[in-house]
């Protein structure tokens, strides 16, 4: 039987997305073909953040990469500090070539067309290469932007310079938008370290097409959306240098030593776009950062969502649509998914990061990553708790996560963010949905799925709550609202409505333990903050670990002896949970609320005694350090033992394993064991960074200067 | 006892049950709650609650008890009428942290004593509280009480995310403004009316008449804050304009922006320079360009539409109801 030839699946478009989807369907039983009409890469230094790194690893692509481990993250004139993170730089054509490399490795027919559409056959996707029919059981599409009006299009730039060192750090300066027009598109401009020496200056602005949009130039920012006028790369890189230069002398004697690259980004995410015509993935799907121009996350890890759901039904492509959609809708928020309100939450979300730049307080600092970075905030640290028995687990788990981000996502896709979680696999960052569920399984073997919701609502309560515990401070002097503040408040009390409902509709019974947890977190943390009381933190940590615990056992059944050792279980994680914050903090790491010493000692959350903080400003400060840290370390070491001993009620041994790794987790970072990482963090040696105003450093010039 | 009499001792009820309910609270809050204001959610709880008497009797008609009490017994009244009370109370401990109000029903604002932080853990508190009470007095009352805090928190998003919007569209400012308003006042008689003789097409008509009368009270309440002379002062007890410095922008200033073809409102509304002293000249702009009148019209339609939707309701309870409205209107 002749006719026009076909294959397994077609990938059309060989960017980053489309090779990483090749690679990982690519092989001996399955024929790919991997389709690009030859536009060539070109070359300047990309950031690729830590999930991007994370894409690559599990594709197995090995890069010359260099590692960055700090962003300078600078807002307009009002705040200026470092965050930590596991990056890299890596000449953006290496990495195309490296990747389309591991395609052709992997198996992947490497074809030189220009793909078109032309329609579905009786199960089968007809494309024309070049004008050649081709049939395909499944269809990836990774065609990269497209400029479709009236979706969140913006345009990016970059150059690559000589005469700077940026060391093993990139700069992300976001430039502060007119406070009083809402519809000026923000801007924000970026410079990556080259491998070698030298530089690249990006800068990316994005503005709804179609709408509105201001011209290039004139009062600072402002570049108009695609479908506007077009925009001058030259002048946009102007203003980006000369953006760069307020920030930092350094960038004053930059010699380009390369040419102006150029592009249209696409941040107008929706799941439902995504799996019309095939599944699209990187770029295609939208899946680009509006406040940072990031994209090479979203291409890969969408890349792989896709060839996971294609492997898991090779031979029904609707199965894998219906299971990427899934996937899709757990992993990935968009920013703009209700257009109407698009352009005001942009502006919102901007003066919310601006104002709460200057904040290490852990809702500013939790919802500042999950907005700005792709790595997300998802779970309370980075040690890994392995899920046993998966089969029973994973659903549950799944289960949970949609129904967290689906109940917020429509009406606040941003904070939606927040609680978007992008662990897979069999192992989990530790997080309440987990202690939730080990403590329903205590005391039997079965999962009943309407428990999902429940855990659900116990995540994001546990957000919600982190919102009134740890607040942003109040900025004073300004007209207007005081974002930060409001977006905090705003957000708990969304949160907080929508865990109540889900409960009230899940577990009706356990409605008013629910609001009286609240109250009892209300109670505990205003308390600490009194400063005629003894400041008891760890109560606050205690209650907001024991009732996940202790709910999770009544919901299962779990007699009263049980029901009650998992609270005690839940109390002392909580505990060693301060604890090992506080030895995080001392030692000057990220702490898991991604705050620090003097954001702690300042709020009133730390489990340090005020006698030894108070000295650590004296000549001895080196000795204090040293005492807290024993102090600390004992303390969780106390708090672990006494959780640990509590398990011996729990009856299944999943439950107890996955309880056991949950303490373990929480408690890593105070075991002699936990890996010394990066000793002069980040975090503390924030002194070194060059800007010609100290001033801006405000709130995390430290203690230990 | 006539009407009006058993509305008010049943708020000085509401207003003790209220005053046990918060006492456990910081002090700032219990000073808020011990100046409960209108208590018009609770009013229109229990004027909703007289659904299931009287169906069709002459509104003065006395009840087979012999008075014109509401089916439900008078403690449940005043419990669901002090749980909205309470869900109000929270919110506007909240807002006034969001927006940094001074003054709150004729005293200061809870934030303004105890600092913001704190301000937001009593709301926290007393949002607790409502859903503790909720679940005391079970039935479907957690998932509806819930379900309206959501809803409120929303609107609270939306009025915050217009802000400095100069041409924020009619539908979208209505949809903050029932989100926002609208679904209290929806609960208050949603929960008034189900305790009745269970006639859920009554319960429905009954919550939809709510939906929109807290739409069109809404409206006319920024008409107030435009400090209109013949209407008195706002339902807030906030400086009158105050709003305008947060660039937020009700209905009237709205209307007249959409009018000013030449842009100077919106140009002075935005400067950077913009302070209390402008208000007055914003307010004469408004009311010139008809801006007000506008938002009047579009106030007073929503009420009208509000009505239509007791048509369906028997006389005597729409009777009690167009009581409660004429008085929230304030031309009773
Ligand atoms: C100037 C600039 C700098 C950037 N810097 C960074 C950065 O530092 N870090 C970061 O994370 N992100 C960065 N981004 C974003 C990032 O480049 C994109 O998110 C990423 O390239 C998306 O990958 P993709 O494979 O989905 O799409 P693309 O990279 O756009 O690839 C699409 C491919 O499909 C081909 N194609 C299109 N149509 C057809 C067709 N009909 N038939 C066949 N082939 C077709 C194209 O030729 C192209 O090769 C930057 C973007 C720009 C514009």
């Amino acid at each position: 039987m002749s006719g026009p030839r076909r294959v397994d699946v077609i990938v059309t478009g060989a960017g980053p997305a489309g090779a990483a989807a090749a690679t990982a369907l690519a092989g001996p039983t399955r024929s790919v073909l991997l389709v690009d009409d030859g536009t060539p890469a070109r070359s300047y230094d990309a950031f690729l953040s830590a999930p991007t790194m994370e894409g690559l690893r599990r594709l197995a692509v090995d890069l010359p990469a260099q590692p960055v481990d700090g962003i300078d993250l600078v807002f307009g004139t009002r705040s200026r500090r470092l965050v930590p993170v596991r990056a890299a730089a890596c000449d953006h054509a290496a990495l195309a070539r490296a990747l389309r490399g591991a395609a052709g490795h992997a198996g992947a027919d490497r074809v030189r067309a220009t793909a078109r559409l032309l329609g579905r056959d009786e199960g089968w996707f007809a494309l024309a290469l070049d004008g050649v029919p081709v049939l395909a059981r499944h269809l990836v599409v990774a065609t990269g932007t497209s400029g479709r009006p009236g979706h969140w299009m913006g345009t990016a730039c970059v150059q690559r310079f000589a005469g700077i060192d940026l060391g093993t750090r990139t700069t992300l300066a976001v430039a502060q938008p007119d406070g009083t027009d809402p519809r000026q598109p923000p801007t924000c401009v970026w410079a990556v370290p080259a491998p070698g020496g030298g530089a690249s200056v990006g800068v990316a602005s994005v503005g709804v097409a179609g709408v509105g949009g201001a011209s290039v130039g004139g009062a600072g920012v402002g570049a108009a959306g695609a479908g506007d006028r077009p925009v001058d790369p030259d002048a946009l890189l102007a203003l980006a240098l000369a953006e760069l230069r307020r920030i930092d002398a350094r960038f004053t004697d930059l010699v380009p030593a390369g040419p102006v690259v150029s592009g249209p980004i696409d941040a107008g995410f929706v799941p439902e776009r995504l799996t019309v015509d095939g599944l699209l993935i990187g770029a295609a799907a939208g899946l680009t950062n509006p406040f940072t121009g990031e994209g090479l996350s979203g291409a890969l890890q969408s890349a792989l969502l896709a060839a996971e759901s294609i492997t898991a039904h090779p031979d029904d492509p609707d199965a894998a649509r219906r299971a990427y959609a899934q996937r899709v809708r757990t992993a990935f928020v968009g920013y703009f998914e209700t257009a109407r309100h698009a352009s005001r939450r942009y502006h919102l979300t901007w003066r919310v990061l601006a104002d709460a730049a200057s904040s290490d307080q852990p809702f500013a600092a939790k919802a500042r990553r999950a907005i700005l970075f792709p790595e997300g905030i998802a779970g309370l640290g980075e040690q890994r708790v392995a899920i046993p028995d998966a089969p029973l687990v994973q659903p549950f788990l799944l289960a949970c996560d949609e129904v967290a981000i689906s109940v917020i996502r429509r009406e606040w896709p941003f904070l939606a963010r927040l609680a978007s979680i992008e662990d897979t696999g069999d192992s989990q960052r530790p997080r309440p949905a987990l202690l939730f569920l080990g403590a329903l399984i205590a005391d039997r073997s079965t999962l009943d799925v309407r428990h999902a919701t429940t855990a659900a609502a116990i995540e994001l309560a546990t957000l919600g709550a982190l919102a009134f515990l740890h607040p942003p401070p109040p900025r004073t002097g300004v007209r207007d609202v005081d974002w930060a503040a409001a977006a905090t408040v705003l957000s708990g009390d969304f949160l907080l409505a929508q865990a109540s409902r889900l409960i009230a509709e899940s577990a009706p019974d356990a409605s008013w333990m629910f609001a009286d947890w609240l109250a009892e977190l209300a109670g505990l943390r205003a308390a600490a903050l009194d400063p005629d009381k003894p400041s008891q933190p760890e109560l606050v940590y205690a209650a907001l670990f024991e009732f996940p615990a202790r709910i999770g056992a009544i919901l299962g059944g779990a007699p009263a002896r049980v029901v009650h050792a998992l609270a005690e279980y839940g109390y002392h994680c909580g505990r060693a949970f301060l604890h090992a914050e506080d030895v995080l903090a001392v030692r000057g790491e990220r702490t898991r609320l991604d705050t620090t010493l003097e954001a702690m000692l300042a709020g009133r959350f730390t489990g340090l005694p005020e006698t030894l903080t108070d000295r650590l400003e004296t000549a001895d400060r080196e000795a204090v350090r040293a005492n807290l840290l024993s102090g600390a370390e004992a303390a969780c070491g106390e708090a672990r033992g006494r959780a640990v001993a509590s398990l011996t009620a729990v009856v299944n041994p999943t439950a107890v394993r996955l309880l056991g790794q949950f303490i373990d987790a929480i408690a890593a970072p105070c075991s002699r064991d936990h890996p010394a990482r990066g000793t002069a963090d980040v975090a503390g040696d924030s002194a070194t960074l060059a800007g010609p105003d100290p001033m801006h450093l405000g709130g995390q010039v430290g203690l230990y200067e | 006892m006539d009407a009006e009499a058993r509305r008010q001792r049943f708020r000085a009820h509401v207003a003790a049950r209220l005053r046990t309910l918060t006492s456990e609270l910081a002090p700032p809050v219990r000073a808020l709650a011990a100046r409960p204001g209108k208590q018009l959610r609770s009013t229109l709880l229990y004027a909703c609650a007289t659904t299931g008497l009287g169906r069709g009797a002459a509104p003065d008609a006395p009840s087979p008890t012999g008075r014109r009490e509401p089916a439900a017994d008078l403690g449940q009244l005043v419990r669901l009428g002090a749980l909205v009370e309470l869900v109000h109370l929270a919110s506007l401990v909240h807002d006034d942290i969001i927006d940094r109000a001074e003054q709150r029903r004729a005293g200061p604002a809870v934030h303004v004593g105890m600092g913001s932080e704190r301000a937001g853990l009593a709301g926290l508190s007393c949002f607790a509280l409502a859903g503790k009470e909720a679940a005391d007095l079970g039935g479907g009352l957690p998932v509806l009480v819930s379900r309206a805090m959501a809803g409120l928190a929303y609107g609270e998003l939306l009025d915050i995310e217009r802000a400095f919007d100069t041409t924020l569209a009619l539908p979208d400012y209505l949809e903050l403004v029932t989100r926002k308003t609208g679904e209290l006042f929806q609960l208050a008689c949603v929960l008034g009316a189900a305790t009745g003789d269970g006639d859920q097409a009554r319960v429905d008509a009954l919550g939809r008449f709510g939906l929109e009368f807290g739409v069109a009270f809404q409206v006319l309440d920024d008409c107030l804050d435009f400090g209109a002379p013949d209407f008195g002062a706002p339902d807030s007890g906030k400086p009158v304009g105050t709003d305008h410095l947060l660039g937020l922008f009700g209905a009237p200033t709205l209307y007249a922006l959409a009018q000013d073809t030449s842009g100077a409102l919106a140009t002075l509304l935005l400067a950077p320079s913009f302070t209390a002293a402008d208000i007055p000249a914003v307010r004469d702009h408004v009311r010139s360009s008809g801006g007000l009148a506008a938002a009047n019209a579009l106030a007073r339609s929503r009420y009208e539409r509000a009505l239509g939707h007791l048509d369906s309701v028997d006389p005597q309870t729409r009777a009690a109801l167009l009581d409660v409205t004429a008085q929230a209107w304030n031309l009773g």
